[in-house]
């Protein structure tokens, strides 16, 4: 066995608090060691190059690289040993950068613990043995997950190239929070004139199969071999007979708010979300309906013509099998009850900016006229209320909400559009404008459109007669600010949606700590989780205007193409191996596994009836869990036995 | 019966005897005696925490201290000490957590303490007397106690700031708290809601800025008449003191000429539960309640069985 060790400066990164020459030396005494040197860049060409002439001249067989975290060149230095005809897995990285220089001073004492653990690198590779890497086949359908504009975007890119695409949907129709926006900032196009004609393609094209009403319940398997049980819940109208007649809504006698009006309108219990609803059905709202379970009412089934209604529809399951998903679950509003001191919620003239966007909405419940709910009166004086419950980090959401800013300056713009002898007021912390022409429309409502802005927060709203009572503070001038106003506008934070958490712990993927879906990387690799073949698009991430939404689903559907376009995939070579001798069954080892990677069979490899347990070796992480769990000893981690880790473990105790 | 170590503070022997004695005797009722700590002295005040003195903490340290003791005596107590004034409770509430969170600065006091023989070890909670009532007694068992529904009084809560202020001495919710709310509406009055109930009263600067006060107690008080009240609930002497004295002075002085009495909800319970009207020394208020209750014929009448 011939072990080539390389130690790195990595510029002064390294060098300045490890005595490289030192190191060096130190390591040419540890057993099987052939050839050590230092070099100030490994990872350049020059350095890969060094390498690899070492390997040919030397006849090495174990590289060991002391370097910076392997999760930046181990890729690298793999790709290094496979051109020169190595396995790949017979490479140990010392992470000598994150791990000691830059967290030591000393640099005697810094030396010496990197000796050690490259000591403890060495003694492991001496240990180690050539890794297979299997392959997969791959499924190439795709799953996306919520039917927003990030769902209807990536589903759309997605069937485009080709691939069959399946969008669940959790409510009636696709659209998600665009469709109740009137009008987008910062160029006014009206939001569903621009939103109906993608959800449109979505019914049609040919490569998407919607599932509206539609929740994934579970989710098996892996990159490229996801099983999925998708339940649909009964809309109790057959859509393929359902000919959009409205007969049936005016005979019913159940009232409800509506949803989609923010509760300002009322509807039935059959409905049809709104006229541009994709997929275009009526539904049966079974909380309030009179007809189903016990039978009480069914005065719409009797007026139907063409016997669409079904009162006995039952749940059902569907199972899919996919590559990838994209998880486009969006977000919530901040509940923002929760802030006492602003009254929503108990004083009726004070509402919140989705409210805002169907009474400023032609197609709302006021047609388009601005109007507050108390009396009806068209407001003279509205103020609009910034960061509400967002970046408060004592008690609300501690981040920026980013369309905060954007949005209450269109409905002030909006306002004075539609209300011309009206005054709107912006209470803002700061005004974030971070986007394309966003700062000209900021501009042009303060000075073309004379919207006051006063910076600073309001402290408490309150109802006084028939008027509100908005107390604030102006920071530019350090003076209190007390005002009347007859409409309160708060412009609400945005927080991760009930369904992105509800997916997020379905598919094992990490949060963050404000419950949105953590990336693979920030910078990086922002649509990708840390899940191989699942990606992530739109709010499910954090707040994004619909620009960034769109990109991102573009995004999310290119990285999942990447991997659909493929016919098989490799998976790594360090996974959790079974000794059938030792095992005894228990089952331990199935119950530590996050991955549901292992199961008990009742019968071993040779068919002899005995209960052992086995390896999914497409599902396995190798995280190691089961190996620390078995108390037989009897599960390994290939590239991390515990000879190894013994052996690490030794040198890092010698003196 | 669970007794309670009981903290009065200076305000409920000078001004507020009603506050303490309708507290006192319905204690009693509701099962959760309050029993008066034999030797106690004062809180220390709120002011004298802006300083960072180690010596404006010996007098609280020393109240907790004695509060300790005094439970060894007392039959099923917790290491809960009482307060009803809410600025004693927020003082004692506050050093107490300053000290378990830093055990120099209680070595220190505990160093200051031995000669007085006392000793203090962080192991008592502060607690308002509503507090109590809302978490101990509960709102279930002290309507049951009532027999004498406060029918007609139509009662606005003000909480002014102590009891909701600071974070870490808080008793409820800052922006939303219900538990004077929940006690009046156990006690069968009416509820008003005031957008005003924690605005300053005007605190401290009755001595020596009295127009704050005025113009403070003008607002909170015509806030709650105009959405109907006809009486306003305190727990704070200060507050009490505030707006009840500045009522009166506005009367003379302005056009405001109706004003209306401040209880101290102790007072509230006192009469609903059907203690003796003198127990409340409304002879101390400026703004006496009796004509309101009389009016409403919740006092005055013989009790008919």
């Amino acid at each position: 066995m011939k072990i080539g060790v390389y130690v790195c400066e990595c510029g002064s990164n390294i060098a300045s608090t490890v005595d490289v020459e030192d190191l060096v030396e130190q390591a040419k005494e540890f057993p099987y060691v052939e050839v050590s040197r230092v070099y100030k860049y490994v990872c350049s060409d020059p350095g890969q190059v060094l390498i690899k002439q070492d390997i040919e001249e030397k006849q090495l067989d174990r590289i060991v690289v002391a370097a910076c975290s392997p999760r930046m060149h181990e890729p690298t230095f793999r790709a290094v040993l496979e051109d020169m005809g190595l396995n790949p897995y017979v490479l140990e990285i010392v992470n000598i950068r994150e791990q000691v220089s830059w967290v030591h001073d000393d640099k005697s004492k810094g030396t010496a613990k990197a000796a050690s653990l490259l000591k403890g690198a060495v003694l492991r590779a001496s240990l180690m043995h050539p890794l297979e890497r299997k392959k997969v086949g791959v499924t190439h359908n795709a799953l996306v997950i919520g039917g927003g504009i990030a769902g209807i975007q990536a589903s759309l890119d997605l069937a485009d190239m080709g691939f069959d695409t399946t969008l669940v949907e959790k409510s009636a129709t696709i659209g998600g929070k665009m469709s109740q926006l009137d009008k987008t900032f910062p160029t006014l196009d009206c939001s569903q004139c621009i939103l109906s004609p993608k959800m449109v393609d979505v019914n049609r094209h040919p490569n998407i199969d919607l599932l509206a009403l539609s929740e994934v319940v579970e989710v098996d398997g892996y990159v490229g071999n996801f099983k999925v049980k998708i339940k649909k819940n009964p809309s109790y109208v057959l859509a393929d007979k359902c000919t959009l007649c409205d007969d049936c809504v005016p005979v019913c006698p159940v009232i409800e708010h509506d949803e989609y009006n923010q509760g300002f309108s009322p509807r039935r219990a059959i409905y049809i979300p709104y006229p541009q609803a994709v997929p275009a059905s009526y539904l049966i709202d079974p909380n309030s309906c009179l007809g189903i379970d016990p039978l009480i009412c069914s005065k719409c089934k009797d007026v139907c013509g063409p016997e669409a209604i079904d009162f006995d529809m039952k749940p059902e399951i569907i199972e899919k099998e996919v590559g990838a998903i994209i998880v486009a679950t969006g977000y919530e509003p901040y509940p923002i009850e929760n802030i006492g001191e602003y009254g929503y919620g108990t004083i009726p003239d004070v509402i919140s900016g989705l409210d805002f966007e169907r009474i400023v909405s032609a197609s709302g419940p006021t047609d388009g006229t601005i109007r507050r709910p108390s009396d009806g009166k068209i407001p003279k004086t509205v103020v609009f209320v910034h960061c509400a419950g967002s970046r408060d980090p004592s008690k609300h959401l501690p981040y920026c909400s980013k369309v905060c800013c954007m949005y209450a300056t269109k409905h002030a713009l909006q306002y004075k559009h539609l209300v011309h002898d009206g005054t709107a007021i912006n209470f803002f912390i700061d005004i974030r404008t971070a986007g394309k022409d966003y700062e000209e429309f900021y501009q042009r409502a303060a000075e073309e459109d004379q919207v006051i802005y006063i910076r600073g927060k309001v402290s408490e709203v309150f109802q006084d007669g028939d008027k509100i009572l908005v107390k604030g503070a102006d920071t530019l001038t350090g003076e209190t600010v007390e005002l009347h106003a007859d409409l309160v506008v708060l412009a609400t934070g945005l927080m991760p949606s009930a369904g992105t958490k509800e997916i997020a712990s379905l598919l094992n993927l990490s949060v963050g700590m404000n419950g949105f879906i953590r990336e693979a990387h920030p910078k990086l690799k922002p649509v990708d989780t840390a899940i191989s073949g699942v990606f992530v698009a739109g709010t499910a991430t954090g707040p994004k205007d619909i620009p960034d939404a769109v990109s991102s689903a573009s995004g999310a559907a290119s990285r999942a193409a990447g991997i659909l376009a493929q016919d098989e995939l490799e998976i790594e070579g360090t996974v959790a191996q079974v000794d059938e001798d030792l095992c005894r069954g228990c089952g331990l080892c199935a119950e530590a596994c996050p991955y549901s990677a292992i199961e008990i069979n009742a019968i071993n490899k040779y068919g002899h009836a005995l209960r052992v347990a086995f390896v999914n070796e497409a599902l396995c992480k190798g995280c190691g869990s089961c190996a620390a769990a078995c108390l037989n000893g009897a599960i390994n981690q290939l590239g991390y036995t515990d000879s190894q880790i013994l052996a690490l473990i030794g040198a890092l105790g010698e003196e | 019966m669970v007794q309670y170590s009981y903290f009065p503070g200076c305000n409920l022997k000078t001004n507020a005897k009603g506050f303490e004695e309708t507290a006192i005797a319905v204690s009693k009722k509701i099962n959760a005696e309050l029993v008066e700590m034999p030797i106690w002295n004062c809180c220390g005040t709120v002011h004298t925490l802006t300083s960072d003195n180690i010596m404006k903490r010996i007098a609280p340290i020393r109240v907790l201290s004695r509060s300790k003791k005094h439970i060894e005596t007392l039959k099923e107590s917790p290491n809960q000490v009482v307060t009803l004034c809410s600025m004693c409770n927020s003082t004692l509430r506050i050093v107490n957590n300053e000290v378990r969170k830093n055990q120099d600065t209680l070595d220190k006091i505990n160093y200051q303490l031995e000669e007085d023989e006392e000793v203090y070890e962080t192991d008592m909670e502060v607690k308002h007397f509503l507090e109590i009532l809302r978490d101990s007694v509960g709102y279930e068992k002290i309507s049951e106690k009532v027999v004498n529904p406060l029918e007609g009084l139509k009662i606005s809560p003000y909480y002014g700031c102590m009891l909701l202020h600071p974070e870490e001495a808080k008793i409820d919710d800052e922006e939303m708290p219900d538990v004077l709310e929940s006690l009046v509406e156990s006690l069968g009055a009416e509820l008003v809601m005031s957008p005003l109930f924690k605005f300053c009263c005007g605190s401290y600067h009755i001595v020596d800025q009295e127009y704050i006060v005025s113009s403070q107690v003008e607002k909170i008080v015509e806030a709650a008449k105009r959405r109907g009240a006809n009486a306003l609930v305190v727990a704070c002497p200060l507050c009490a003191y505030n707006i009840d004295q500045q009522q009166k002075a506005m009367a003379k002085n302005t056009v405001r000429k109706s004003p209306i009495p401040v209880f101290y909800f102790t007072q509230l319970m006192a009469i609903a539960m059907g203690e003796p009207v003198k127990i409340n020394h409304f002879k101390d208020h400026f703004i006496n309640p009796e004509p309101l209750l009389k009016d409403l014929g919740l006092i005055g009448r013989k009790k008919t069985k």
